[in-house]
Parts: structure tokens; C-alpha cells; sequence
């Protein structure tokens, strides 16, 4: 009996490269369906989950936000009650006699001043429309 | 026992297999009947009763606390606060979880003004929620946060606050506690302006505690906005006007309402006695009252205008017919009118300038009582105006075939009638608008929190539930008639007339007094002290932009005419007005420009020099 000697060869002669392709396809191929299936789905589920996670995190941002908004908001309401209370016309009439010692000008004055523009001839000022039209 | 080396007898091996089998599947099957009988009751419980058991443990983990809606804002035309429902702190707490109840309550007492004792009582309850104060001020949430007492909490509500303080106080009512409206077009509207009602859950513990840091918060209340034709600062014009006028005649109550003629907006409603909103419960109810819509009076002369109107119309007498006025004492009936002064012929436009009760009675007398009668209620008395505003009167006016002798007599000049002060001042803005008869209103339309605007709400069958903004006018006299009537009313505030002071210069002024004396009901009669003094009037006469109406009620005499108890107001109000908007005077003020004398002067060249300036002479 003839005993040959396998000769060493380098690796680049060992592994054959042009095999790869074939050999991940065979294995493929070797698995069940139900196992690509499930592995697709887990992927899928991942991204998913991804995802999800993501939208939460914004949904939470757009939450604070908003209730920061509503914060500013109710601020800006507050400030607005403030102003209508130091603006209230009693109390601009009364601080107006007292500290700039004003007094309500009389129709005559209101004249003058007309006839000062040279707008006499104007016809007569309309009620102001009501604030939101 | 047998050996393994024994020969088993014949059949043994198949007992022995058999019997083995048996008791397996005996233990399985009970341990079966186990599962089975575990996952039927799993699915007993699970499925077929979970919602009764969810409710029972939500009944049991949780508690839902109901809290008060954001209520709607009020605005007046030009966008102002009139009121609002600003977030306030309310405290409650268990009282299981506090420490030393007698030293919290000893503590808090001051900070929330309630005695001790009461406090301590309070918070001996055995409730697992309590309330301890509500609607608490942001000082007083601070001063509480600072005392870091554990078992203390807040929970956010709302509380309605006017901005204006006693500012339109009777036009807007008051809310109570719980954010219902009781009074004023709070209470009308409460409807459109009460939003929805805010549950916190919170949840309870296995001790019955509670941990309210579980909650939802709401800022949607699904509210209105109320826009109302209300003019802030005319509002503040006609009340400071009336206070002061009120209490210069020592008056016991007043009214005052300015319209905007073309329209009917109500731009400003006076009452006085006035009331703070924020503080109703400091006021009597007497005072919380609209009476310019609630209350009635004698118009007296201002509705000779509508008699004169009506005779006028209908072509029973002419503008320039002459009536004689018997000299001051004229007998109907049983009863004798009187003048307050004597006048011989008038015509009829000087009947209403010198405001004669006998002339208007004899020009009343020529119309047939359900003809003149007609007229009263195209004029609107007798009904309500249906101006928006909650508590209106409809006023009383006799029908015509009860109407005696004298009942139609002393109709004639606003005795016998009982009207509400929008009511009259309607039916004179009819005269400003020629003849037209405008609805007067108050609220110019409704806002929903999107912005969306409505003028009409509708039940679930189409019912029109709520109309806001202008509704269609209807004409009750010829436009001529109207005009001619105008100038009779200007004539009232002209040399001659019985309002001659209401006079303002460069505009004319067309205007009514009226006197008229009270009943008493613990007299049975007419009372000889009590009057109500009123004047009614639009300016400029002749292109009118405001139409207004003042009353007093009881000025004690010499003042007691309307000419001197309500004229002034009028004026004061209408003067005010007529700057504020602008409106120009019909004939320009005559201006003398007098340039004083000033020395001459002499001016050293070294000071030109030294402000950089040339001596040109």
C-alpha cells in the first residue's frame, strides 16, 4: 500500500475564496424556513422596538414641551390680569389728578385742537369696532 | 418481594404494566382536573369578571377628586379683562398622616384666618380626604410651603377674579365657590362660560392614604369667551358720573345706560350703589342687583315723547297745533293734573319743551286707548328688550280696556307705567334712529377655545338656545316724524327749555327730563317726597352716536327734578363720551388768540456770539 504524504500548501491554495458564496447559500438553504422567518421577524421586531423607543423618547419631549408651553402660557395670562388691574381706568384717572395734577379737558379744548389739525371738517369719528373684528 | 431472579408468574408483567398505567393516568387526570379547574376559575375571573373586579379594585386603589372648571373670560369691546378665572392653590390633607394635629392647626390658623379651635375640629375628621381651605392666594400658599408641615398639600384650582374690582360689578355678577355663576351675566351665561368639570385621580394606599402625585392635568376646559359691546372706560365715565352726582343730591340710588345709537350696543351700564364682585359677600343682595334691568320705575315726562310720538304718527295732531294747557290745573275724572308751572297755548313742540303734564294728557286723550296702547308696546314697554341680560324686567302696563279716565291720562306723561331703564332709554333710541326700534345687546358674540367664534347655540332639536350680537331692527314711526321729534327734544336743552344747562357748546344735545313721584305702599298713594328724577337724551342730536339715560331715585327736594338731579349727570357723562370717541362738534368754538404783550428786549451781540447765533438786525 502506497502511503502518499500530503504536501503542505499555503492557505491561500488551502481555502478556496470562490467557494464563500456557495457554502453561505448551502447553508442557508440548509435551514428551515421557520428559522429565517423567525430571525426576519426578530430583525423586524428590533427595528421596531427601535423605533418605538424613539417615539417614545419624542413623545415625552413634545409632552414637556407643550407643558411648558402651557406654563409660559398661563405666565403670559397672569401678567395680562396684572396689566388690566394697574390699568384699570379708575385708577390711571386717579393717579393721573394726583401725581400729574390732570384734569378732563373740556369740549372746547377738543375743538381748538380740531380746528389746530385743520381736520374740522372731518366727519364724525365711528364707535371703534369691538376688539376682535 | 420477589427476586428479580424469580420467574414472575404467568400475567404478572401485564398486572404490573396495567397497574402502573392506571395510577398514571389517575394522577395525571386528577392533576388535570386540577389545571382545568384552575384555569376555568383564571378564566372566570379574568375574562368573564374582570370588569368587576377592575371596577372593585379602582374603587378601592383610587379616589376621584372633583375639582372646579376654568370658567370663560369676560372682555369688554376693546379686548380688556373684565373677569377671569385665575389658578389658585386649595389645601387638603388626610388627617391619618398628620403629626400633631392641635400644633398644625395652631400654626396654619393665622396664615389662613380661621380660628384655631375650629381648625383643630376640622381636622379631626376621620375622612381620608379633607379639604382644609380652598381657593387659597399665592401669598398664602408660600407662607404654608415655608411651614414644610408633612401631610399638607395643594391641589391646583381655579378662582374668579375681576381685574376691575367694582368696575360694570352689577352687569357681571359674582361666582360662588364651587365656579357657578349667581349673578349677573355670569349666572345668564353660565352656561357658555362654565367649562367642563376637572377629576384628579389619586390614588390610595393600603392604610386608606392618599398619593395624589398620580394625576392628570387639564387645561381644555372646553369654555367660552364672552365679548361684550361694554366700553371699560366710558363704564368708568358713567359711574364715576352717577357717584358723584348721586351724592351731590344726596340720592338714594342711581342709574345710568349709554347705547350706541346706530347699533344698540350697550356701551356702558351705571349702578349705584355699586358692588366689588370679588368681595359679593361683603354686599347686600339688594345692592348685587342689576337695577337697570331688574327694577322698575315711572318714566314721568321723558315719555311724553312717546305720547307726542304716537298722536303724531298716527296724524292726529300736527307738529305746530296748539293745545291749551288750562293754566296749570286740569281736571279728568275724579283726579286733578297738574303743571309745575302754568301755560297758557303750546304748541306741540313746546309741550315737551316746557314739559306739560296737562298738554300731553290732552294730546294722549285724542288717541284711543288700545291705538295709543299699540304705540306703548311697538315702543317695547311692557316687554322684555331680550338684551342678553339676565333678570330683566318686562316692566307693567295695563291693557287698554282697563285703562280708566285717568289711567289714560296720566299714561300720557309716564304715570301709571312701569318701566325698566332699558326700556326707556330703547324706546327714546328709536327716536335717534328715526323711527327704527333697535334691540339693545350686551354680548357680541361667544369664543371657544379654538378661536371660533359664535353668535347663535342650538340644542339637539335645532332650538335657537342663545342669539348674541345685533338682531333686526323694526320701524315703529315715519323717519319725518322721528326728525321732527328730535328737534323738539333739542329744543328741551335750549334757552327755554327745562334742561337749558345740559347745553354742551358746539353740539346739539337732544334730550327729555322726567319727574315722577313714587308710589308708597304703606301710604296706598303717591308719595309727596319720593320722586324719580330722569333724563334721556342722544348726542349729537343730529347724527347721534350715543344715546343715554340717568336716573335718580329719591333726591330729596328742592332737587328733585330730573333737571336737577339727572340733567348734570347726563351731561357730565355725554360730554365725557363725546371727547373720549372723538365725535366732532356740529359749528367750530369761536377762538380769540390774544397774543400778550412782551417787553421789548435788548440783546447784548456777545450773547448771539456765544450761543453761536448771527444779530441779524
Amino acid at each position: 500500500m502506497k502511503i502518499v504524504r500530503r504536501r503542505p500548501k499555503v492557505l491561500r491554495y488551502q481555502f478556496r475564496w470562490w467557494l464563500v458564496p456557495q457554502v453561505f447559500w448551502l447553508t442557508i438553504r440548509s435551514f428551515r424556513i421557520a428559522l429565517v422567518v423567525s430571525v426576519l421577524l426578530t430583525a423586524g421586531c428590533m427595528t421596531y422596538l427601535a423605533q418605538w423607543i424613539h417615539v417614545r423618547h419624542l413623545s415625552t419631549r413634545i409632552q414637556g414641551l407643550e407643558q411648558q408651553r402651557k406654563q409660559q402660557t398661563l405666565k403670559l395670562e397672569l401678567l395680562e390680569v396684572e396689566i388690566t388691574y394697574l390699568t384699570r381706568p379708575q385708577r390711571l384717572e386717579a393717579l393721573a389728578v394726583q401725581h400729574l395734577g390732570l384734569s378732563v379737558p373740556s369740549l372746547a379744548q377738543h375743538g381748538i385742537l380740531r380746528l389746530v389739525q385743520n381736520d374740522f371738517d372731518a366727519p364724525a369719528t365711528t364707535l371703534p369696532t369691538t376688539h376682535a373684528e | 418481594m420477589a427476586d428479580s431472579k424469580t420467574p414472575l408468574p404467568p400475567g404478572a408483567e401485564r398486572y404490573e404494566s396495567f397497574s402502573f398505567n392506571v395510577r398514571l393516568l389517575t394522577v395525571m387526570g386528577v392533576v388535570g382536573m386540577v389545571l382545568l379547574a384552575v384555569l376555568g376559575r383564571t378564566f372566570y375571573l379574568q375574562i368573564l369578571q374582570s370588569s368587576n373586579f377592575e371596577e372593585r379594585a379602582r374603587l378601592q386603589q383610587q379616589r376621584t377628586v372633583r375639582l372646579e372648571p376654568r370658567r370663560g373670560k369676560i372682555l369688554d369691546r376693546n379686548g380688556r379683562i373684565l373677569a377671569v378665572s385665575v389658578p389658585v392653590g386649595s389645601l387638603y390633607t388626610n388627617p391619618s398622616q398628620l403629626k400633631q394635629r392641635k400644633r398644625v392647626a395652631q400654626r396654619l390658623a393665622p396664615i389662613l384666618k380661621i380660628r384655631s379651635r375650629k381648625l383643630v375640629a376640622h381636622l379631626k375628621s376621620k375622612a381620608p380626604f379633607l379639604w382644609i381651605k380652598r381657593q387659597l392666594t399665592p401669598q398664602e400658599v408660600q407662607q404654608i410651603q415655608k411651614l414644610e408641615i408633612d401631610g399638607l398639600k395643594f391641589l391646583p384650582e381655579f378662582r374668579r377674579y375681576y381685574p376691575a374690582g367694582e368696575l360694570a360689578g352689577a352687569l357681571l355678577g359674582f361666582t360662588g365657590v364651587d365656579s357657578q355663576g349667581l349673578g349677573g351675566l355670569e349666572y345668564g351665561y353660565n352656561r357658555w362660560l362654565h367649562g367642563e368639570e376637572v377629576a384628579y385621580v389619586v390614588e390610595k394606599e393600603g392604610m386608606f392614604r392618599t398619593r395624589p402625585e398620580i394625576r392628570e392635568e387639564r387645561w381644555e376646559f372646553n369654555q367660552h369667551t364672552l365679548h361684550l359691546t361694554l366700553d371699560s372706560t366710558l363704564q368708568h365715565i358713567a359711574e364715576s358720573a352717577l357717584r358723584k352726582g348721586v351724592e351731590r343730591v344726596q340720592g338714594k340710588s342711581g342709574v345710568a345706560i349709554v347705547l350706541h345709537t346706530p347699533t344698540g350696543q350697550i356701551l356702558a351700564l351705571a349702578n349705584h350703589p355699586d358692588f366689588d364682585p370679588n368681595r359679593y359677600r361683603q354686599y347686600d343682595a339688594a345692592q348685587q342687583v342689576n337695577a337697570a334691568v331688574t327694577y322698575g320705575y315711572e318714566p314721568g315726562s321723558t315719555f311724553k315723547i312717546i305720547t307726542v310720538a304716537a298722536a303724531l304718527n298716527e296724524g292726529i295732531i300736527t307738529p305746530t297745533q296748539e293745545f291749551f294747557c288750562e293754566e296749570g290745573r286740569f281736571q279728568v275724572a275724579d283726579k286733578v293734573l297738574r303743571d309745575s308751572h302754568p301755560h297758557g297755548n303750546l304748541e306741540v313742540g313746546q309741550v315737551i319743551q316746557k314739559s306739560s303734564n296737562i298738554c300731553a294728557a290732552k294730546i294722549g286723550m285724542e288717541m284711543k286707548p288700545a291705538q295709543f296702547h299699540d304705540y306703548i308696546t311697538k315702543f317695547g314697554f311692557g316687554a322684555k328688550t331680550r338684551a342678553g341680560l339676565p333678570g330683566e324686567a318686562a316692566g307693567q302696563v295695563l291693557p287698554p280696556e282697563k285703562w280708566t279716565r285717568v289711567d289714560h291720562a296720566t299714561v300720557t306723561f309716564g304715570q301709571g307705567i312701569l318701566a325698566s331703564p332699558l326700556q326707556v332709554v330703547t324706546a327714546i333710541n328709536a327716536i335717534a334712529n328715526e323711527g327704527e326700534w333697535r334691540p339693545p345687546y350686551v354680548v357680541e358674540y361667544a369664543e371657544d377655545e379654538s378661536g371660533g367664534r359664535h353668535t347663535e347655540f342650538f340644542d339637539e332639536s335645532g332650538e335657537v338656545l342663545a342669539r348674541f350680537g345685533p338682531k333686526a331692527p323694526r320701524r315703529i314711526i315715519d323717519t319725518a316724524i322721528a326728525r321732527i321729534l328730535t328737534r323738539f327734544m333739542v329744543s328741551v336743552t335750549e334757552r327755554g327749555g327745562t334742561a337749558a344747562k345740559v347745553a354742551i357748546p358746539g353740539y346739539k344735545i337732544a334730550g327729555k327730563t322726567g319727574t315722577s313721584q313714587k308710589y308708597d305702599p304703606s301710604l296706598g298713594r303717591y308719595s309727596n317726597s319720593k320722586f324719580w328724577a330722569s333724563f334721556v337724551g342722544f348726542a349729537p342730536a343730529f347724527q347721534p352716536v350715543f344715546t343715554a339715560l340717568v336716573v335718580v331715585e329719591e333726591p330729596p327736594r328742592p332737587n328733585h327734578y330730573g333737571s336737577k338731579a339727572a340733567a348734570p349727570i347726563f351731561r357730565e357723562i355725554m360730554q365725557r363720551a363725546l371727547l373720549l370717541m372723538d365725535v366732532a362738534p356740529a359749528t367750530p368754538p369761536t377762538v380769540v388768540v390774544t397774543r400778550p404783550a412782551t417787553p421789548e428786549m435788548t440783546v447784548d451781540p456777545a450773547t448771539f456770539e456765544a450761543i453761536g447765533m448771527q444779530d441779524l438786525d
